[in-house]
């Protein structure tokens, strides 16, 4: 039995026992996530039409339940865009739709999400869920908050790689140890730039060897979140019993990511590598020197952020920290990976590096990390994971409500060589995530899933989906991150910089590229539940807040989305009211007004025509006629409506 | 988890100490009976100089030392020593609970007024007010629970890891005019109120409507009442921001719109951040945070403190009385104090009139709430210099406050990134049961 870490003050590596099992907790071995993954038999279930189906349906028939229905085609294509693109599909695309569905459904929604998988989009979308995890920002953090000026160059490779189907596997393998393969590319110095998106300490007078630590530190622990399904936790405050990775093993780990310097200022990127610099104009100004040109031009030339190995007598000793004391040296230890997992295979002789622990993740025994990516996946499409705490499968963590199907996911995650598009495909094609999401029986938990489930999208999605919506959206993929304008209330943008408010078309960005000063996070997002940054995030909280509400209804750019919307609509159908309303929930909700709505909204469109040509309404909106401000009143209803905010 | 999170109004707290599951034996919430069911906190800024205000350093005879350069006198029955600079804070002596044996970790401003706001001092973690709307829940339904006036950094009032709605809604930003401060986005100029209403009605009834397909869906409900709490807003809360209706009597108690510009002190219309405090206190929110800044007055320590006590001095007179005579003190706490406090002058030196930052040893001071009243609790040594009796922690502080609301200053976590938070820290606060009436 492994020992359990219990003195204050230490890093404890929590892996280990469902809390409904005794034996379990006896025994670390015998905790299911460590169980080698099986290869289930897929229950014999005649109208299953996958085995994802077969495994969930076998369930819901023990308990005399069933699928929902199919949700409808408008549903399934809205549900599709918003969870493979994180955009609204436009009229033109709901129309072509609802011909290929008449014609024949099935090929219809197949070619659906193969188009969505090949959509450049879906790379931007699926990155966000990633960037979460690598805590990715724009900013050192701490009081000093110091920009990183090519961190974005990152967060494009992570787009990139997803477009590209990169298998999960290499996927892995650059960015935990890209500067350690022989002759590494660009790009995959840039990916080993993972682990430098860790908040840093620059402040004067700081202690930056205990920040270095903390470094190292936060880089296990988001090794460990990310790949592993495990919580490193600081045992200070913990007072629950759980078993444990000892001490000295949780140093083991920290030893693979004690021994790398960061590469400051950044190793410089060749012309061809594809970066371009975003601030640099080759302008020369009169005033300024040769030299001075020189050194701008160095300033201005792309950089990765990334590790250096450190090698000879720089390489550092790594020790057991005496209760979480980097002063206090106990043992010496070399880098080795848990004794409860399966082995780490490599020459006797040899010290394993960070490749050699990357390699070690993707090993054929490896009992978890499938299950983690594979139920990482589910969660993004099910809105919570089989394993509902997809960050822990530990002492604390839920225990999975379909075990057979969790391993034949992760199986088939392995078998399908790591592309994640292909798992996802997998997924989307079954009936279990084609059920509708409607709640028909209120009691009874989901937890068998005989529905599915109803998420409000994520932070970055409603801003996307306003900007979609309206038609401003800009689909420029990659680059600086953008500066929308920042609502009046914020005035303490750190000392570093202040926010030089995007122009054009980089107002109307996606959620993603907006600048994170961890600081200064953009207060949209965060008042939508996006991660602090400061560790990394598998599953973000949702929570509902008044001033969600009063964001929505009243923030400048949704207002502007909401105005460009109703403008529109009034001039394309002008006094064909029912038209103009079908196409704003056509436009919105993506799908037909019904009869309900419709009357409701033209009852409302009509109340708004007289209720806003008292003077001070129209001069408020200074030379909006009526009928248009009508429009625009109802627009803003329809943007307003938690449906629209919802993915069901 | 969904069910948790998207709780609106209730405490979440609670529901975390009962355990996730109702089934489970729960940690009995220890029970606290509640003192203050409020709090105004009036955050001064840049460490006010404690030797010059409410901590009497005169020199004693021996060698010369460091000490207080004003001078004081015993106010009140209560016979607590204030300084010349605060005559109008000294005539409600009777009601302070000076704490005079403060102490915190670093001398570093933006650190210590991190930690003073959130027990951490490096990173984002929820903040006070955000801990007790967590704790206890709101009980306003047309306003948020904590109110930041005048504020400075994002940190001073976020919720972090922490359920967003327990975040502090700023109004108006450390510098800027207050007199124009408003809520964000709680005005759209776009329509009339009563488009809004029927925008609102309408979007009401259609989500309903939708809920019909999802029956008892706790978040679309909660949705639905936090549009409506949103919605509310617009309307009692630019109207508890208009002051106009004040009788001139009241408004010139406060100072409203004076303040006193000289070297570090800056326009914080103070009188009406104390004003809006008393409204809002009025109207229930939970935690309001006022602003000062800043007394950070290395040089010309003299004239740039007397200007900062002239602009603070008699707004917050002003709010005691009439916290007071409408019976709000009572269950009210006010509290008093900066990041940090400030050494003496050191004789000899007196020519230069300069100070610096003191973290060993300051003031703060309480009124209402529970606390003992007309009442001196802790102390420094013979030169102001550090903290030797009495000693309170800013996490003490924490759980003090805590506890006089009724809640388990260390047994009131969140569990984040894989290990329970609290606002006092790994090591806890101790409640200073001495000063507690």
């Amino acid at each position: 039995m492994l020992k359990r870490i219990s003195i204050g003050g230490l890093f404890v590596l929590a892996i280990a026992v469902t809390t409904n099992s005794s034996d379990a907790a006896d025994d670390p071995a015998a905790h299911w996530a460590y169980q080698p993954i099986t290869d289930p038999a897929i229950p014999q279930i005649d109208d299953a039409k996958s085995p994802i189906d077969a495994f969930v349906l076998a369930r819901l028939r023990e308990a005399n339940l069933t699928h929902s229905p199919e949700a409808s085609p408008h549903t399934l294509l809205r549900r599709l865009h918003l969870d493979l693109t994180g955009l609204l599909p436009t009229p033109e695309e709901i129309t072509d739709f609802e011909t290929a569905w008449q014609k024949d459904s099935e090929a219809a929604y197949t070619a659906k999400v193969d188009e969505l998988l090949a959509s450049p989009h879906f790379g931007e979308r699926w990155a966000r869920h990633w960037l979460d995890l690598a805590r990715y920002a724009d900013s050192d953090g701490y009081l000093g908050d110091d920009m990183r000026l090519w961190a974005w160059i990152y967060r494009d490779w992570v787009i990139d790689a997803i477009n590209t189907d990169q298998p999960f596997d290499q996927f892995s393998l650059e960015q935990l140890a890209g500067d350690l393969l022989p002759k590494p590319t660009q790009q995959q110095i840039i990916a080993a730039g993972f682990h430098r998106n860790n908040l840093k300490n620059t402040e004067v007078g700081s202690d930056f060897e205990l920040d270095r630590v903390k470094q190292v530190v936060d880089r296990v622990a988001t090794t460990g979140n990310a790949w592993l399904g495990l919580t490193v936790a600081c045992a200070e405050c913990h007072d629950h019993k759980h078993d444990a990775i000892s001490q000295k093993e949780f140093f083991q780990l920290y030893a693979f990511f004690n021994n790398t310097k960061d590469s400051d200022p950044g190793i410089e990127l060749g012309p061809d590598s594809g970066w371009k610099a975003p601030v640099y104009k080759d302008k020369p100004d009169a005033k300024i020197s040769e030299k001075e040109l020189a050194k701008r031009k160095k300033a201005a030339t792309p950089k990765a952020q990334s590790l250096v190995e450190l090698s000879g007598k720089d390489r550092r000793q790594s020790f057991v920290h005496i209760r979480g004391d980097y002063t206090q040296h106990g043992d010496a230890v070399s880098p080795a990976t848990p004794a409860a997992l399966h082995p780490l295979n490599v020459a006797k002789d040899k010290i394993p590096n960070r490749l050699d622990l990357a390699n070690w993740l993707f090993d054929a025994d490896n009992p978890i990390t499938p299950r983690v990516l594979a139920n990482r996946i589910w969660q993004r499409l099910f809105g919570i994971g089989i394993v509902s705490t997809s960050d822990d499968f530990g002492t604390h963590g839920a225990p999975p409500s379909h075990p057979q199907l969790l391993d034949w996911l992760a199986g088939e995650y392995r078998r399908l060589g790591w592309s994640r598009k292909q798992m996802i495909r997998t997924i989307v094609l079954s009936s279990t995530y084609r059920q509708s999401s409607a709640n028909t029986q209120p009691d009874l938990p989901n937890d068998l899933l005989w529905r599915q489930n109803s998420v409000r999208v994520s932070a970055e999605t409603v801003r996307d989906i306003h900007l979609s919506a309206s038609g401003l959206l800009s689909r420029k993929i990659g680059g600086p991150g953008v500066y929308p304008p920042l609502p009046e209330f914020v005035s303490e943008v750190g000392r570093s910089v202040k926010w030089p408010e995007s122009k054009g078309e980089d107002r109307y960005r996606r959620g993603t590229y907006i600048v994170l000063k961890r600081t200064v996070l953009y207060p949209m997002l965060t008042a939508f539940d996006a991660p602090d940054t400061s560790v990394a995030c598998s599953r973000r909280d949702l929570t509902n807040t008044p001033m969600q509400a009063l964001t929505l209804l009243n923030d400048p750019v949704f207002f502007e989305c909401a105005e460009v919307l109703g403008r529109e609509i009034h001039e394309k159908h002008g006094d064909d009211i029912d038209a103009a309303i079908d196409d704003l929930i056509k436009r919105s909700l993506n799908r037909a007004a019904s009869d309900a709505e419709l009357t409701a909204l033209k009852n409302a469109h009509h109340d708004f025509l007289t209720s806003t040509t008292s003077a001070d309404d129209a001069e408020s909106e200074g030379g909006i006629t009526d009928p248009q401000l009508a429009m625009i009143a109802t627009a803003r209803v329809v943007l307003n409506l938690d449906e629209f905010i919802t993915r069901d | 988890m969904l069910q948790t999170a998207s709780c609106g109004f209730g405490s979440l707290a609670l529901q975390g100490l009962l355990g996730r599951k109702s089934l489970q034996a729960a940690n009995p919430v220890p029970h606290i009976t509640p003192r203050a069911r409020r709090v105004i906190f009036l955050f001064m800024s840049g460490g006010p100089a404690q030797l010059d205000t409410f901590d009497f350093k005169p020199q004693t005879g021996k060698a010369p030392h460091a000490g207080s350069a004003f001078k004081f006198q015993q106010r009140g029955e209560s016979g607590l020593w204030i300084s010349e600079l605060l005559p109008e804070t000294a005539k409600h002596a009777d009601k302070l609970c000076v704490l005079k044996g403060m102490h915190c970790d670093t001398g570093i401003h933006a650190q210590s007024a991190l930690q003073l706001h959130t027990g951490d001092r490096l990173r984002d973690r929820p903040s006070l007010g955000a801990w007790i709307g967590y704790g206890l829940g709101h009980d306003n339904r047309d306003l948020p629970g904590f109110i930041s006036l005048n504020t400075s950094r994002p940190s001073s009032y976020g919720s972090a890891f922490l359920p967003a709605n327990y975040q502090g809604t700023p109004i108006g930003v450390n510098g800027e005019d207050m007199s124009l401060a408003t809520l964000p986005n709680v005005t759209g100029d776009h329509l009339s109120t009563k488009a809004k209403r029927q925008q609102l009605d309408l979007i009401q009834m259609m989500n309903r409507r939708h809920q019909q397909q999802r029956p008892d869906d706790p978040q679309l409900d909660a949705v639905i009442k936090s549009m409506e709490l949103g919605f509310r807003m617009q309307a009692t809360a630019p109207e508890l921001l208009d002051i106009s209706s004040e009788p001139q009597a009241v408004l010139d108690r406060y100072r409203v719109g004076r303040n006193h510009l000289e070297g570090t002190c800056r326009a914080s219309d103070f009188g009406r951040q104390c004003l809006l405090a008393r409204r809002f206190a009025e109207a229930g929110v939970r935690f309001i945070e006022v602003n000062h800044g800043s007394w950070d007055q290395h040089k010309n320590h003299r004239r740039d403190l007397k200007a900062n006590c002239r602009t603070t001095d008699a707004p917050i007179a002003a709010l005691l009385e009439d916290l007071d005579q409408r019976g709000l003190l009572e269950d009210t706490l006010v509290v008093w104090g900066g990041e940090f406090g400030r050494p003496g002058i050191t004789p000899g030196e007196k020519d230069k009139d300069q100070t610096g930052h003191q973290s060993s040893g300051f003031t703060f001071w309480m009124a209402g709430g529970g606390v003992k009243a007309g009442f001196a609790y802790g102390d420094t040594d013979e030169t102001g210099k550090r903290a030797v009796a009495g000693k309170i922690h800013f996490r003490d502080l924490h759980a003090t406050i805590l506890h006089l609301l009724g809640l388990p200053a260390n047994d009131l976590k969140f569990r984040h990134a894989g290990r329970e938070h609290r606002l006092t820290g790994a090591e806890g606060g101790k409640v200073a049961h001495d000063i507690i009436a």
